[in-house]
């Protein structure tokens, strides 16, 4: 009998365990998304200061970044806040705009394929998408490709005038289970503005890998990888 | 946490893209019957073109004249009196070659055949090779052979123009250029044929493993700058002195200072040609680069070349190229004749792979000194079409292989000069963009004024340590070589001038000469596809001589004179072999014995090598060759000597020998005279040019239309921006790395996923797991109570 109930007790214990385990990760799952939905929720204050003409508005007292633009795409209900600085911190809370790329007329914003940028994959080429400045103006772009990048090689943005790109890249493939890998997914939009209708589009690729000038678009994605 | 399928919009699923693909199919196979058709109507309307082109071009010379509806086939000249149409005689042209080893004896045989019922006398002007020593002239009317003797050219003259008069018949044939001559046949009897053999030695040209044999067929039409007052009067008459006045009163026809050029689109001058080859060792390939051939193997174990088409027109060069087997690839070959008691020879040898090592590099590589390359395009009306096109690709293929360090320039000239940069300028991104725009836009029309552009290229610069280096793409139709090569000679200083013949029909004397004077070295390119490797090995070439100051030391049974040629020997780029050709003055073959010592300063320092001078392989007409290569020594004083050459004494040098070896020169001509008379004291004797046929894939609108437009591409476009895909097309390497900082800006993309999917399927697990072991707990318990 005293056997038996020990075993009970080893089999009760593994279960608490398994529980325990299982809650903290859901919980850390759920943490994950709930950062995200609530981030964007505090987001929606400071940025109402930013557009009033407030520097640098932190959502939360101990927040390292600020929105600094904010994304809709209307036909998903998409609807973001644009953070500064694209780091793993502050990707948590909503995309953001990748280092480096002020100045270069083209705004390459970056954000989690599983949380605020799990919209990129049904995003068809064609989309709209409206993007507001600190100014409070909004501005059209119209979604003009799609690539599949490998990061191990160097990838460089293309040039443009008065930020007539605008580029959302999330990691590739969007169902993986391991966060690493180095694919990412990059849609490239180009603006809409009334008085550029008649200049042609630019058209190709907006990133590239450079060393080996090789541009992987999207159509040459293998449908295994889907 | 659900991953949806991606949209069917986005990535391919198989029904929608399948669907696509017919449409596609049909719309491509729609597109190509359209296309067909299309073709079809533009062949069909192309024919309808060169008489109307023929009309404008007699619209032109403003004497239209009433031309018979029902043209009989042959050529139509217009005699002086106006309004009347001749007949010229016909012209059939046969050339045959025999290759032994590297000299090669050529025969072409030209038949006159008289169409019209009147005495004619025809005149044909016609290109050999550059280096041809012409020494034979047999005339054959039926069955009778009168074979001709050589004279000074002005006595031939008289000699043919007498026997003309006579009604005797007579040729003559005599030399414009080292690589134009001219026959003239007179009193073709109605409906007759004579046949005049000009036989000539040649040698082969050896290059970067493989031989090559070059026979053009036709003389390209010339541009002939407008006499200047400071400039003396050439050494060489500059027109025909066959028929003076011919070149200098134009009839309406379109010519240059050769004589006329059919314009009408169609080709007239036939020529077959048969070569023997005996290249004496085993080969590993032989083709003709721009004539389909047959190719048999005789029984000596030789090969029989002719074309397959039997009769081409005579419009293009004739090349011929074999390679040795790897394992037979000649390190040296000697040729020996012995003439009276004197021994000649000619020499090959291949300097070993070692000292050529390094220049050749597979992959372009940085150059030990920075380079100033110019390249100087000819854009003139002969270049338009397939020669541009050509030359275009050249330089785009020359840019890329440009190192940052390096300075540059593109010159392009044809009445008119303009250079891309006021100076050469640095290789870097902006530059070279600007510069492919600016040759990518070239047009050509116009003149060849090729003075203007050598003399920019040539300027006295600082090199600051560069090495100065001037390509010049050129057809060469030009009629003023000499006085081009005295500027060479003139302005050359611490330059290299490498030539590269574009086109159809280059004249090779000019390329040659041009870059022997350059001391650089020449290279041709007849077709696009042979752009690359051309180029890319010229642009190995640029980099340094391999071999230079080079001698020859001899042994004892050579004897005290000996004469060698070229003197000095010149230096040497990858892939060329040291060629000379040598006389022993009263020595005997056979009693030769001992090592020829050659020696020279290689790359990676002194080179020599000996070569035994036993076991000569015996071929007659190295005499003729040797005759040749002083009679090219004796002429260059012309050019190098600088202004106070004298002329009387080269004349005199280069006559006695010419006359002394039976070579047609630019001083002495073959002349051959039938003792009987033929014609008639009655009938008179029309004099007929017969016209050349324009080059293959030349323009006769663009060659001798109105040279009004001469700012095409003068405006050099600004614009440097330029997608990624062409600018890989474009730039050298070492660049792109740059453009694409330039262009854009190298980002690091973040890594953008959460691990909250894993962690979901974890803590799922995690749960279920925990669910099952309280359940099993929950069952052992209730058995236990039930047992209990």
């Amino acid at each position: 009998m005293a056997s038996a109930i020990t075993l009970n007790r080893a089999l009760l214990g593994l279960a608490a365990l398994s529980l325990a385990l299982g809650l903290w990760q859901l919980g850390g799952a759920a943490l994950i998304h709930g950062k995200a939905w609530l981030a964007q929720r505090l987001l929606d204050r400071a940025w109402a200061e930013t557009l009033a003409g407030a520097e640098q508005v932190k959502p939360w007292p101990w927040a390292d970044t600020w929105p600094v633009a904010r994304l809709k795409v209307p036909a998903q209900d998409v609807d973001l806040y644009v953070l500064a600085g694209a780091s793993g911190r502050t990707l948590a809370f909503g995309p953001a705009v990748v280092d480096g790329t002020q100045g270069l007329g083209h705004q390459i914003l970056s954000g989690h394929r599983d949380t605020h940028f799990a919209f990129l994959q049904e995003l068809a080429d064609g989309s709209r998408l409206q993007l507001q400045d600190r100014s409070g103006a909004w501005r059209d772009y119209r979604v003009s490709g799609h690539q599949v990048i490998d990061v191990r090689r160097p990838v460089t943005a293309r040039r443009a005038e008065a930020d007539e790109l605008l580029t959302l890249v999330t990691c590739y493939p969007f169902d993986a289970v391991d966060p690493g890998g180095p694919l990412r997914y990059a849609v490239t939009a180009e603006a809409l503005a009334p008085a550029a209708e008649n200049t042609p589009p630019l058209g190709g690729a907006v990133l590239s890998i450079t060393t080996s000038g090789g541009i992987h678009s999207g159509e040459g994605i293998p449908n295994g990888a889907l | 946490m659900r991953h949806h399928l991606p949209p069917q919009h986005i990535h391919s699923v198989f029904p929608p893209v399948l669907g696509k693909a017919l449409l596609h199919n049909v719309l491509v196979i729609g597109a190509t019957l359209v296309l067909a058709i299309l073709t079809l109507l533009a062949a069909l309307a192309l024919q309808a073109l060169p008489v109307h082109a023929q009309d404008q071009i007699q619209a032109r010379a403003g004497q239209v004249q009433v031309v018979e509806s029902e043209t009989p086939a042959g050529l139509f000249f217009r005699s002086g009196e106006a309004g009347s149409v001749l007949e010229a005689p016909v012209l059939k042209s046969d050339v045959s070659i025999a290759v032994n080893g590297m000299v090669a004896r050529a025969t072409v045989r030209q038949v006159f055949h008289n169409p019209s019922d009147r005495w004619l006398e025809g005149i044909y002007v016609f290109p050999l090779p550059g280096r041809s020593a012409v020494d034979r002239l047999t005339m054959t009317i039926g069955e009778r052979r009168v074979e001709g003797r050589i004279m000074e050219k002005a006595e031939a003259e008289r000699a043919y123009r007498e026997a003309a008069d006579n009604g005797q018949r007579a040729s003559l044939v005599s030399g414009e250029r080292p690589n134009v001559f001219v026959t003239a046949v007179a009193n073709i009897g109605p409906g007759e044929d004579i046949a005049v053999e000009i036989g000539f030695q040649d040698t082969v040209a050896y290059e970067n493993g493989a031989f090559t044999l070059r026979f053009p067929m036709v003389v390209a039409p010339r541009y002939s700058p407008a006499p200047r007052a400071d400039i003396a009067e050439a050494p060489a008459p500059n027109r025909p002195a066959v028929n003076p006045a011919a070149a200098t009163a134009p009839q309406g026809d379109d010519r240059d200072l050769f004589g006329p050029v059919h314009t009408d689109g169609r080709k007239h001058n036939l020529l077959s040609l048969t070569v023997q080859l005996d290249a004496g060792l085993p080969l590993a390939s032989l083709r003709s680069l721009y004539h389909p051939v047959v190719i048999e193997s005789t029984a000596e174990g030789g090969q029989s070349i002719a074309l397959s088409d039997g009769d081409v027109p005579a419009d293009r060069d004739f090349v011929l190229e074999w390679a040795p087997a790897a394992s037979g690839a000649p390190q040296a070959a000697v040729f020996a004749e012995q003439v009276g008691a004197d021994a000649h020879l000619l020499v090959m040898m291949v300097p070993p792979a070692r000292a050529a090592e390094g220049v050749l590099p597979a992959e372009p590589q940085p150059a030990p000194l920075p380079r100033e390359l110019v390249f100087i395009i000819d854009t003139s009306g002969s270049m338009h079409g397939d020669s541009l096109d050509q030359a275009k690709a050249a330089v785009t293929a020359a840019l890329k292989r440009l190192n940052p360090e390096d300075r540059f320039n593109v010159i392009q000239f044809n009445s008119e000069t303009h250079a891309l940069f006021p100076q050469p300028a640095a290789a870097d991104v902006a530059n070279v963009m600007q510069a492919w725009y600016y040759v990518s836009a070239l047009v050509a029309d116009g003149g060849t004024e090729m003075r203007p552009a050598l003399q920019l290229a040539l300027r006295d610069g600082p090199s600051d340590g560069y090495l100065q280096q001037v390509v010049f793409l050129t057809d060469g139709a030009v009629g003023n070589e000499d006085e081009l090569f005295r500027e060479v000679a003139a302005r050359l200083g611490a330059h290299r001038l490498f030539t590269v013949g574009i086109g159809s029909a280059p004249n090779s004397y000019f390329m040659r000469k041009a870059a022997e004077i350059g001391r650089g070295s020449f290279t041709y390119i007849g077709d696009l596809g042979e752009v690359k490797p051309r180029m890319d090995a010229l642009l190995a070439k640029l980099e340094q001589p391999a071999l230079t100051d080079i001698r020859v030391g001899w042994p004892l049974t050579a004897g005290k004179r000996l004469e060698l040629y070229p003197t000095p020997l010149p230096d040497l780029y990858a892939g060329e072999p040291v060629t000379f050709a040598a006389r022993l003055e009263g020595v005997d073959l056979r009693d030769l014995d001992g090592q020829l010592l050659i020696t020279g300063n290689a790359v990676d320092g002194a080179w020599q090598q000996r070569l035994a001078l036993t076991d000569l392989t015996a071929a007659p007409g190295v005499a003729s060759v040797w005759a040749r290569a002083k009679l090219t020594q004796i002429e260059d004083g012309l050019y190098r000597g600088g202004p106070e050459t004298d002329q009387a004494a080269i004349r005199a040098q280069a006559l006695a020998l010419a006359l002394d070896h039976r070579l047609v020169t630019r001083y002495t001509a073959l002349v051959a005279i039938d003792e009987r008379v033929a014609r008639p004291d009655d009938a008179g004797l029309s004099r007929e040019e017969i016209a050349r046929d324009l080059p293959a894939g030349w323009d006769a609108d663009k060659v001798f239309g109105e040279q009004a437009s001469t700012t095409s591409g003068a405006g050099a476009p600004t614009k440097t921006w330029a997608p990624m895909e062409m600018r890989e097309h474009v730039l050298p390497a070492p660049l792109l790395q740059r453009v694409a900082v330039a262009d854009g800006q190298p980002v690091t993309l973040p890594q953008t996923a959460t691990p909250a999917e894993r962690m979901a399927i974890l803590g799922s697990f995690y749960l279920i797991l925990a669910a099952l072991l309280i359940l099993l707990v929950l069952r052992r318990q209730r058995r236990g109570a039930s047992h209990g």
